[in-house]
């Protein structure tokens, strides 16, 4: 497996930051010549909790991150994707400006800037706050980080961790979703019913996001009316907008993707490689 | 497939159909066009530009968008019926999207079509279009609450407030909304400080401070049993109704940025 990703970074090499159009024939061609077999794959990734409080606002509990993490496990366990973490390397950072950043924002960038707590190479850097704005949380993606570096990780509404004060979104699910993002997944209703959707065969294309719980029995939905015959809206998908208990899965097509983008542009996360071997995360 | 450079056109009916000088549909798509170039010119990522058709129907609207926007909206000069596109949009723009009100319009190559109101194949709210354009252009969009739990805040705004007032509020934040009920403009926001500026206003009155959007309805006459009063003007009724399977009226929705009497 070492050979194989010593050619795939050459490919990330080529690839400059940001340059989607030439991302998606990449990914064909590299699933292609790959011939990657997620099931073969493991990767733990060791997360960095950064609460940024304002006072007694945004305190998280040690309860509250193992279950998060928990919440990751048992999300991300049929990739064969896991989570770690330790209470050691927890940072909390008392800023009432921070604490209120909003999405791409002059602040985030600043906090950001100031408390990463992991080289982002080598581990998720998982920041709390309180955005507003009705804002859950939101993520960079795989193929940002080598460009902007400062900037990658997730951030999440304080309340959305398990044990929150945001239900129905206080299961953590919030945090499957975005990490979902950060290792490379768009939204399953990503440019609605025009082509290509999410470049995730196996998720059928629906116009919009669906929120709450819609029925099972109501399917289809908004699935687009050119969907295959038989198709179901994702109304179960993680990568959905529905209420945090009505998210159970990822498709094979969407795990498959996740490895195809992790191989591509975060190859420091997979156990074995040259990055990894002998390196515990590189703290900053 | 997400582009690094994405041209939005502005169709001429999606301009100057509607009582005010530029449709505020109009005014909201250029909102969420500029606040996303901005961001993008400071985080960098892609580009974006903003363009308008510009015929005799819309040449009066255009001119008040550009009035009211505070970065370029780009004229097009397009006769009426003839094919927009990628082509008209500045060099280095690698797909357009035409914003417009009908499928009539020919489209140039590299261009896809967003009609207003269409949930599959065009933009089902123009409040959507900020997330819409994200898509396009690969950027990351944050996980949203469901909009029929956000709640925002209520102002009557005096009679005789300019047009400009209203659009410009619109423009600052895409998905707010009004209506005017008699002679007065009841506006909806779900920004806290745009709300309190408005408030501000001389002769405005605060409504409400957390009114669900899509609980509020227009009756005619008073409130039905079990619905609050918001605002009454003439004979007609602003009211918030309780979750129902058969509500009373006539949705917000379907009444903003039009005048009731």
């Amino acid at each position: 497996m070492a050979e194989e990703i010593v050619a795939r970074r050459c490919a990330t090499q080529d690839l400059s930051t940001g340059d989607l159009a030439r991302m998606i024939a990449l990914e064909r061609e590299y699933r292609s010549t790959r011939g990657i077999q997620p099931a073969e794959l493991q990767a733990t990734i060791p997360v960095y909790f950064v609460h940024i409080t304002d006072g007694a606002l945004g305190r998280i509990s040690v309860s509250q991150r193992a279950r998060q993490i928990d919440v990751l496990n048992a999300a991300f366990a049929p990739a064969g994707i896991s989570f770690s973490h330790d209470e050691g390397t927890v940072v909390t950072v008392d800023d009432a400006g921070f604490y209120r950043m909003g999405h791409r924002s002059l602040r985030e960038r600043q906090c950001k800037s100031q408390h990463q707590a992991v080289d982002p190479r080598h581990g998720l850097n998982f920041y709390t706050a309180s955005p507003g704005e009705g804002l859950l949380g939101w993520a960079t993606f795989p193929h940002e980080m080598e460009g902007d570096p400062d900037m990658d990780g997730v951030v999440m509404l304080d309340g959305t961790l398990p044990e929150g004060d945001s239900p129905p979104y206080n299961m953590g699910m919030t945090a499957v979703h975005e990490v979902g993002h950060w290792l490379g997944l768009y939204h399953t209703f990503q440019g609605g019913c025009t082509p290509l959707g999410d470049e995730v065969d196996d998720t059928p294309a629906h116009a919009a996001p669906n929120y709450g719980k819609p029925a099972d029995s109501q399917q289809p939905h908004n699935l687009c009316p050119g969907a295959p015959s038989g198709s179901l809206c994702p109304i179960h998908n993680y990568m959905n907008y529905v209420d945090d208990d009505w998210m159970n899965e990822f498709t094979t097509g969407q795990i498959e993707r996740m490895w195809t983008q992790v191989d591509m542009f975060r190859p420091g996360l997979l156990a074995g490689t040259a990055e990894a071997v002998g390196l515990e995360a590189v703290v900053w | 497939m997400p582009v690094r450079a994405l041209c939005l056109i502005l169709d001429a009916m999606v301009l100057a159909s509607g009582d005010y000088p530029v449709h505020p549909e109009a005014v909201a798509l250029a909102g969420a066009a500029h606040h996303l170039q901005a961001e993008l010119e400071r985080e960098g990522g892609a580009t974006l530009t903003l363009a308008a058709v510009r015929d005799e129907r819309s040449a009066a609207a255009v001119a008040a968008l550009q009035g009211i926007a505070e970065r370029e909206v780009l004229p097009l000069n397009v006769e009426p019926g003839a094919s927009v596109g990628l082509a008209d949009c500045p060099g280095g723009a690698e797909m357009a999207i035409l914003a417009a009100r009908d499928g009539k319009r020919p489209l140039g190559p590299g261009t896809l079509r967003w009609q207003l109101g269409d949930q599959y194949y065009g933009l089902a709210e123009t409040r959507e279009a900020g997330r819409r354009l994200r898509e396009e252009l690969g950027q990351p969009v944050p996980r949203t609450r469901n909009p029929e739990t956000i709640t925002g805040g209520l102002v009557l705004l005096p009679a005789g407030t300019p047009d400009e007032t209203l659009l410009r509020a619109i423009y600052e934040q895409p998905g707010a909304s009004w209506l005017t009920l008699g002679e007065r403009a009841v506006f909806y926001t779900e920004n806290g400080d745009q709300e309190d500026r408005l408030a501000a206003l001389p002769g405005a009155t605060r409504l409400s401070y957390a009114v669900h959007r899509h609980r509020m309805r227009v009756v005619e006459g008073g409130a039905p049993p079990g619905a609050e009063l918001l605002h009454r003007e003439g004979g007609q009724a602003l009211v918030v109704i309780p979750d129902a399977t058969d509500p009373p009226g006539t949705a917000w929705e379907d009444v903003r940025f039009r005048t009731v009497r």
